[in-house]
């Protein structure tokens, strides 16, 4: 296979699996287990699945360690197009995965007031778990904050994507516009939080612009321009990279 | 262009400290948190300030590493490693800086403890918060270090403005250590060690949002360096 073709396809895949783990942990075991403004109820559902609560932990972690090795691809992938902007790119994911881990301790925190060790036993049932919904809280206020990264990587992306010639350009601007749409969620959500969840579904289109180039990496891979063979030469191909 | 974000870090930095200190009152938990709700939307745009200079300050590196390059590609990633884990490690302190709004806003849950316990959890948390940046701030002066010593190895910027920096970076380490070490001689070395580490950063700023790099000198030495 050609190797720019070869990186687009990795890239895609590794997208994928991204966006396999991403919901499950960010939208699917927080409905199941959080009872929002019920400390106690959330504490029982969390103790009664723990297994569950900790699996989305470690989707949460695998997740960051798929981003960081996403953006080392598309860095693979575009860096050809212009160091700088696929050097911006690497650096926002960088940073982004390290919030996010940090941010995982949170949900770490609450199941450790939730059990309720020995130490912990100077607080009440009510206060631990009280203590537990507030970490839980602050872990929600986390993605809200990395909601910033994940909007501010993809206009580099977008712009190379748009640049680079051996990818459709529409899904460039998709993805710069993709960004605006997450960086906006990330200030309704701090700012005013009421209305998140309207924005959130108002969002959904231009959110979709991820997947758009996450399909297109994995089903189309990228289009080898034929004549000017010269000009990808800045793409190594894995033997010599 | 990064002298431009730099100015937007610096500014949206000192904003973050201008907006959000004043409403703290050093060991009075009650006053701190008054403060808080009675100016929310200051608060938060503390916050917000914070975020956008840690935001900016991603740009800044990059546009540095690729200013610096042809000096030492290196020594100049270094410097960009160093400046992405400074950002990194302020931005664990982001959600901290939240916690103060969601326990003073007494929700439900929260009615397990006394308001007083509230407070001073919110103090606690704004007062961990603030820890968090003299730790950044070692990365940060190693980075201005490094910078500063490629830009005195460099024909396209001027070495006054290296210098510069390197004595700024060496101030941020000096009041980082002070801190943790002596706590009470710390807090007192900051009025007179920040502004000369400002006149690094400030300067350099300036000088590329102004002046820019001699293109002419750099693409040479690029050249050199390939």
């Amino acid at each position: 296979m050609h190797p720019l073709k070869k990186a687009a396809r990795v890239a895609g895949a590794i997208y994928l699996s991204m966006v396999v783990t991403g919901p499950f942990s960010l939208i699917y075991v927080p409905s199941k287990l959080i009872v929002r403004g019920n400390a106690a109820a959330t504490a029982d559902n969390i103790l009664a699945h723990e297994t569950m609560f900790r699996l989305s932990i470690m989707a949460d972690l695998v997740g960051q360690v798929i981003f960081i090795c996403l953006a080392i691809a598309l860095y693979r992938l575009l860096s050809g197009v212009n160091k700088m902007w696929a050097g911006l790119m690497v650096a926002l994911v960088l940073v982004s995965a390290a919030v996010g881990f940090v941010n995982t301790l949170n949900d770490i925190a609450a199941l450790t007031l939730f059990r309720g060790a020995d130490f912990l036993t100077v607080f009440d049932k009510p206060q631990r778990d009280a203590l537990g919904m507030l970490f839980i809280r602050l872990h929600t206020q986390g993605i809200f904050i990395d909601e910033m990264f994940w909007g501010l990587w993809l206009f580099p992306f977008g712009l190379l994507v748009f640049r680079s010639g051996f990818l459709p350009r529409f899904i460039g601007v998709w993805l710069m516009i993709n960004c605006f749409g997450y960086v906006i969620l990330s200030v309704i959500a701090l700012f005013f939080p009421a209305y998140y969840g309207a924005a959130f579904n108002w969002s959904q289109p231009v959110l979709f612009g991820e997947l758009a180039i996450m399909l297109w990496l994995l089903i189309k891979g990228a289009k080898i321009p034929v004549p000017q063979t010269g000009s990808i030469a800045p793409l190594r191909s894995p033997a010599n990279a | 262009m990064a002298g431009g974000l730099w100015w937007l870090c610096i500014v949206a930095g000192i904003i973050g400290f201008g907006f959000g200190g004043p409403l703290i009152v050093a060991n009075d938990a009650a006053a701190t948190a008054a403060n808080i709700l009675a100016k929310e939307s200051l608060f938060r745009l503390g916050f917000s300030a914070d975020l956008i200079s840690g935001l900016s300050y991603v740009g800044v590196t990059i546009f540095i590493y690729y200013v610096l390059k042809p000096v030492s590609r290196s020594l100049s990633l270094l410097g960009a490693f160093f400046g992405l884990a400074g950002v990194a490690i302020g931005g664990a302190s982001w959600v901290i800086h939240l916690a103060p709004l969601l326990l003073l806003h007494g929700d439900q849950y929260l009615t397990a403890f006394t308001t007083s316990q509230l407070q001073a959890m919110s103090l606690a948390a704004l007062t961990l918060q603030m820890q968090v940046f003299p730790i950044g701030m070692v990365f940060f002066g190693i980075q201005c270090i490094s910078i500063g010593y490629l830009i005195t190895r460099s024909t396209f910027l001027p070495r006054i403005l290296g210098v510069l920096l390197a004595i700024g970076g060496t101030c941020y380490l000096i009041v980082s250590f002070a801190n943790f070490l002596t706590p009470s001689l710390g807090p007192r070395l900051v009025p007179f060690i920040m502004p000369v580490a400002l006149i690094g950063e400030g300067s350099l700023g300036l000088w590329l949002l102004v002046k820019g790099v001699n293109v002419e000198r750099w693409n040479e030495q690029a050249s050199l360096a390939r």
